[in-house]
């Protein structure tokens, strides 16, 4: 067992058989060289260096069957915007929240290729290209942004991204019209031929991102403290003492609450292993060590990206809550019927309210890991400020399953980067690209154009 | 999880890589899959590519989007090699896509410093698409020596002259991009005639780490341009410059009350911005509350403020008592200051000023964040705290189910308005216990008929014994007091199956002195739909009505119950020539449900076609469409209805032909047109899709439309001439050339299949 300190990185690695949890950035451990030779007086000068040393993070979440558009965008532009029906749950973070309408994913579009539309709406989300239409092997797309500043800056963590979802979709085969699963159920592309598979169980993902060594000797360990019922910090308690002791009150309570909220995740993640169970809202069984309830089942996992954020195991993530062209029911929220046969609405009110009341409960999973990194601080902001968040649709209305006018949001500061709150409507047919390039350069990993991309997007700051 | 590794990749990393001689010649495959594939891999062998140039050249012309695209990034990552591809990518920077002219801009940079002459002379081009092109490219020559990058401002800055406005903005935009080399240049910018421009220069000289002093004065006066976007943009640029602090508040203070909006958002987010300083504003937005025109600027300013604006929060809820209806900006600042708010809020329910249900409605907006001191509130010794704490719950969606216990407890309230509201609130949850429920059922006989009418109300919506519920709501029915007797029709609805059991009380109260009462009856009858028929006679009563509201309400039962009752639809006829429009909707629309049972009243409906009310004329479109049982007489109506002035009309009328399917075929000629109108464009789409034909008249528009720029329009036109058949011929030699010519397998086989349909193959 040891404790490891990157001077640099002002995070602490505490180690155990199996275990290697980090920690989260602690002003105690922070190194004294810097603010002596500033000449920035004070207080401005621990700002500006808190600022200049916090990483970036970014995330996307894709939501599929794109939304009820007169229930998404606000009526009144710019600060202060309101919220309607489906945006509500933002309430307690709306200041964090950017509004983009007026978006689009021309590649999404057919554009000669026939149907296929919800495939090529996850291809599309964050590669802006057209995908090859095939059901076979030779699949084509794009770079996605997050593997794109994956590859630029993903050396600095331990993980280069993380690729999660709720839906075990398959990568093979044909699942919409003729174009291969690989599209409909992928958002991240390392290259122009291979998507990068998303882990759907929390369990999985809670083990390697507190686990140590490869693949078979966590998965043993893991076993070890099942089989133990041990927690990974009952093997690392010692050590947590005594850096304990070695720390600032403030940062005291932060260690505190930290290893509380693994230790809170772990038990919610115990709660969930027993034998795998069948839901009637989706048509495969729902594997051991995933919540058969929807709900806790996202938002474990978006913990589970705050902890990742927090303790710079990784900067960049990727979240499908639903597979493009899903067919999930929604039964916990009244709403038994099949996401993507309500998306077909035909314009019947009835229809469109339950569209409605799903696209809120997304938003209110949302709105949980928005209050999550708001609520984690980091210097002397929070993890939201040093953070991008994209969230939404590369379908504009799954009726009509157009691509323009896309439902958008932008949450976070991008680390004072992004003036948040407000609507903005940007000129019909601008690429969703623009907006991703602006994302890359707030990142730091500036690229000149990503898949249909015609130039930054403006307005993210006046 | 993508943890180094684990891909799903489909395409081994071990194949040999192909040679770039076979490479150039894919390129020229006339085989698109081919073209695309080579294009892509030439992309990726980066300067490997370069032997590649002229067949890339070329191919920068393609018709296909992503052989063009993968050609001009394989051109810009050859780079400086790749010089002979200047004169086709200038080319290019005239095209009217804009990402072809993104992607050739961004090649001609990469190529670097050969580019910069050829480029300049493109910014005299007669065509105002290439200068701006080149004037984009000219922005993304960053990485040039100071004497080229002088060059380049010196052209940008000439540019700014040009006459077309996209040019001058672009040319603003470059400059923009090569701060601080063009600081000067912006700085006279800001003079500019053209606000576009204005405000683009203000952007890229905010961006400097430094702003020179002339230029701070110059931002500040900015801040009264008579342009928005400028004073917008130049708000929030003072923040961070060197200009007085007191200056700064003073023009920040000015934006937040500015007429547009866009400028006071712009406001906030400089307040917000300026930190701590705002709250020295505090007190000027505490005053601009109190008047008519700048309380809702001042409230927007307040609620970005947060816990800032606490202290703020009496002025702000004295507000509401002067606000306008449609003012919201009240409400939203006291959310957004949180929950701090609250027993200020309750509290002021006691200002008999004040109104209950908005001081609740505000609170309500807060949410969770409020629900613990609103529990605790329901007991307060004040009985306006206690009312205005049960009403905001109420008002919660969804109700917190930690309020049931403390809302069942306010029963038994001293005061009887928070009684009705508790009780009244408890109908949001799905589930009572029995103690409750029959506590409720007492409540049902209470000397208040507000209680009565609130705990009729509660227990309908409930779950319970619904036929139990029937017989208290019927004999509500019989009750001295409108107010519950209007309570117990309305109730009737939320109990389902279980109200027929009532139907001749239903019935009976459609001759209640209380107009609510006589409507509800009416529209309660309707849910019931054929249990209902032996009550026809009597709704059909009602459409001599004194009041509209009721005459509508009985018009729509009709329709409701009586989808296969000829005999009813000439008394639905007398009221199309109703005065009140509502009424004469609500006919048309049960007319319409009947269909060629309504036949007789054909000549009536063709009547309101050209009727002044919009709503109207479509419900009358809609109608005609399905009671006129001969199509040929119908479509020419509704054709001729395609013409009408205002879209949603047409959109109705559009989908009314298509609801008559191969019978509207003779539309198709002036619905294929309207394609050309994106108005129209959906609707004109799933009418033709729901045709599917057309006949010769159509065959001269669709000729032409097989030559449209829009990809769907031509695909509709193939599609719908192999639907005319032999009587297309004359579109054979068009469509056997296109065939021919076209690249997409997918094309020509619907080329060839329409082709053999003509042929009647």
């Amino acid at each position: 067992m040891s404790i490891q300190t990157n001077r640099l990185s002002r995070r602490t690695v505490l180690r155990a058989a199996g275990i290697s949890l980090a920690l989260p950035w602690l002003e105690s451990l922070a190194p004294r060289s810097g603010l002596a030779n500033s000449t920035v007086p004070g207080a401005m000068a621990a700002s500006v260096d808190a600022a200049a040393t916090m990483p970036q993070r970014m995330a996307f979440i894709f939501v599929p069957n794109g939304v009820h558009l007169s229930d998404w965008t606000p009526r009144r532009e710019g600060y202060g915007y309101d919220l309607p029906h489906i945006l509500a749950p933002l309430a307690p973070v709306q200041e964090d929240v950017m509004v983009l309408s007026g978006l689009t994913h021309d590649k999404g579009r057919a554009n000669g290729d026939g149907a296929g539309d919800h495939a090529r709406s996850a291809s599309v989300f964050l590669t802006g290209a057209q995908p090859r239409k095939t059901a076979g092997s030779n699949i084509r797309s794009g770079i996605s942004v997050d593997q794109v500043a994956a590859k630029a800056a993903g050396h600095a963590t331990k993980f280069a991204s993380l690729e999660l979802g709720c839906e075990p979709g398959r990568s093979a085969g044909n699942c919409d019209s003729g174009y291969s699963c690989a599209y409909s159920s992928n958002v991240s592309w390392s290259s122009e031929a291979s998507p990068l598979g998303k882990e759907t169980n929390p369990r999985f993902v809670f083990d390697r991102l507190f686990g140590d060594g490869n693949s078979g000797m966590r998965d043993k360990d893991s076993l070890r403290r099942e089989a133990l019922k041990k927690s990974v910090l009952d093997f690392i308690s010692e050590d947590a003492r005594s850096l304990h002791s070695r720390l600032a009150a403030n940062d005291r309570r932060k260690l505190d609450e930290y290893l509380g909220g693994v230790r809170e995740v772990e038990r919610r993640i115990e709660r969930t292993d027993d034998e795998p169970k069948v839901s009637i809202d989706v048509d495969y069984p729902i594997p051991k060590g995933t919540p058969d309830d929807y709900a806790e089942h996202i938002r474990l996992m978006c913990d589970m990206i705050v902890m990742a954020f927090q303790t710079d195991r990784t900067r960049i993530a990727t979240f499908m809550f639903a597979d493009a062209g899903s067919n999930r029911g929604y039964r916990h929220i009244n709403v038994p019927d099949g996401h993507h046969d309500l998306s077909h609405h035909g314009g019947d009110a009835k229809k469109l309210a339950k569209i409605s009341e799903i696209n809120r409960f997304h938003v209110a999973q949302l709105a949980y890991l928005l209050k999550r990194l708001k609520s984690t601080s980091e210097g002397e902001g929070n993890l939201l400020d040093n953070s991008m968040i994209c969230y939404g649709s590369a379908i504009s209305d799954g009726n009509r399953h157009n691509n323009e006018n896309l439902p958008i949001l932008l949450a976070g500061r991008g680390g004072r980067s992004i003036d948040a709150g407000r609507h903005i409507r940007v000129a019909p047919e601008t690429p969703m690209c623009n907006l991703f390039l602006s994302m890359l350069d707030r990142f730091g990993t500036p690229v000149d154009f990503i898949g249909d991309s015609t130039g930054r997007l403006p307005g993210l700051t006046i | 999880m993508q943890l180094a590794g684990g891909r799903v990749s489909c395409v081994s990393g071990d194949e040999p890589a192909t040679p770039i001689t076979k490479l150039i010649e894919d390129l020229k495959s006339v085989e698109l899959e081919t073209r695309r594939d080579a294009a892509y891999e030439l992309a990726r062998r980066a300067s490997d590519a370069a032997p590649a140039i002229d067949a890339l050249v070329v191919t920068l012309g393609d018709r296909d989007e992503q052989v063009w695209m993968q050609s001009a990034m394989a051109v810009a990552r050859i780079g400086s090699e790749a010089t002979a591809a200047i004169p086709a990518l200038i080319e290019n920077l005239g095209d009217r896509d804009d990402q072809k002219r993104y992607r050739a801009a961004w090649a001609l940079s990469r190529i670097g410093p050969d580019s910069i002459e050829p480029l300049r002379q493109a910014c005299t081009s007669d065509s105002s698409q290439r200068r701006a092109g080149a004037l984009d490219a000219l922005g993304w020559m960053t990485d040039v020596g100071q004497d080229q990058l002088d060059k380049l401002v010196e052209t940008l800055t000439v540019a700014l002259r040009d006459d077309d406005q996209r040019v001058r903005r672009q040319a603003a935009l470059s400059l923009a991009k090569l701060t601080p080399a063009s600081t000067a240049a912006l700085a006279l910018a800001l003079d500019h005639g053209d606000a576009d421009v204005r405000s683009i220069a203000v952007g890229g000289l905010a961006k400097l780490d430094e702003i020179p002093n002339n230029v701070n004065y110059r931002l500040s006066e900015l801040c009264s341009d008579s342009e928005p976007p400028v004073r917008a943009a130049a708000v929030v640029a003072i923040v961070n410059s060197s200009l007085d602090h007191a200056q700064v508040m003073r023009k920040i203070e000015q934006a937040l009350i500015d007429s547009d909006e866009a400028v006071r958002s712009a406001g906030v987010l400089a307040l917000k911005k300026s930190g701590d300083s705002a709250a020295e504003l505090l007190p000027k937005l505490v005053g601009m509350l109190r008047h008519d025109d700048s309380r809702s600027a001042a409230a927007f300013a307040l609620g970005s403020m947060g816990s800032l604006a606490v202290p703020a929060i009496d002025d702000l809820i004295a507000a509401i008592k002067s606000q306008q209806d449609d003012e919201t900006e009240i409400a939203e600042a006291l959310r957004r200051i949180g929950p701090a708010v609250v027993p200020k809020l309750l509290r002021a329910s006691a200002d008999p000023e004040q109104s209950v249900q908005q001081l609740a409605e505000v609170i309500a907006m807060l949410g969770s964040e409020a629900v613990d001191g609103l529990i605790h509130a329901v007991k307060d010794d004040s009985m306006a705290v206690r009312l205005g704490a049960v009403v905001a719950l109420n008002k919660m969606r969804p109700v917190p189910s930690s309020a049931l216990q403390p809302l069942a407890a306010t029963i038994d309230d001293a005061s009887p308005e928070v009684r009705e509201a508790g009780i009244i609130a408890l109908g949001n949850f799905e589930k009572l216990d029995d103690d409750l429920r029959a506590r409720l059922q007492s409540l049902c006989h209470d000397d208040r008929p507000a209680i009565r009418s609130a705990a009729l109300s509660t227990l309908a919506s409930v779950d319970g014994d619904k036929s139990s519920i029937a017989s208290l709501l019927g004999t509500a029915l019989d009750d001295d007091d409108a107010l519950v007797r209007r309570r117990a029709i309305e109730s009737f609805a939320k109990i389902g199956d279980a109200a027929q059991e009532s139907i001749e009380k239903i019935a009976a109260a459609m001759s209640d002195e209380d107009v609510e009462v006589r409507r509800g009856a009416a529209t309660t009858l309707g849910t019931m739909k054929d249990a209902a028929r032996g009550s026809l006679a009597a709704v059909i009563s009602l459409f001599t009505d004194d009041d509209a509201s009721v005459r509508v309400a009985a018009a729509t039962t009709v329709g409701s119950i009586a989808e296969a009752a000829p005999e009813t639809a000439s008394a639905l006829a007398t009221l199309l020539a109703d005065d009140d429009t509502d009424v004469v909707l609500a006919a048309l629309r049960s007319l319409n449900v009947m269909g060629a049972h309504a036949s007789p009243s054909v000549e009536q409906v063709v009547g309101l076609v050209k009727h002044d009310a919009v709503e109207i004329r479509s419900a009358a479109i809609a109608c005609l469409a399905k009671i006129e049982p001969d199509a040929s007489k119908s479509v020419p109506l509704l054709i001729e209805s395609l013409g009408d002035d205002d879209w949603t009309v047409r959109r109705d009328v559009a989908s009314a032909l298509g609801g008559l399917g191969s019978k509207a075929k003779s539309a198709v000629a002036v619905l294929f047109k309207m394609l050309d109108n994106e108005q129209d464009r959906d609707a004109v789409r799933e009418a033709l899709r729901a045709i599917d034909g057309a006949d010769a008249s159509a065959v001269p528009v669709l000729i032409e439309g097989l030559n449209s720029d829009d990809r769907r329009q031509r695909f509709y036109a193939i599609f719908l001439l192999g639907k005319v058949g032999p009587d297309a011929k004359d579109a054979l030699p068009i469509l056997t050339q296109m065939r021919d010519e076209s690249e997409s397998d997918r094309y020509k086989e619907s080329y060839q299949k329409t082709i053999d349909s003509i042929l009647g193959k």
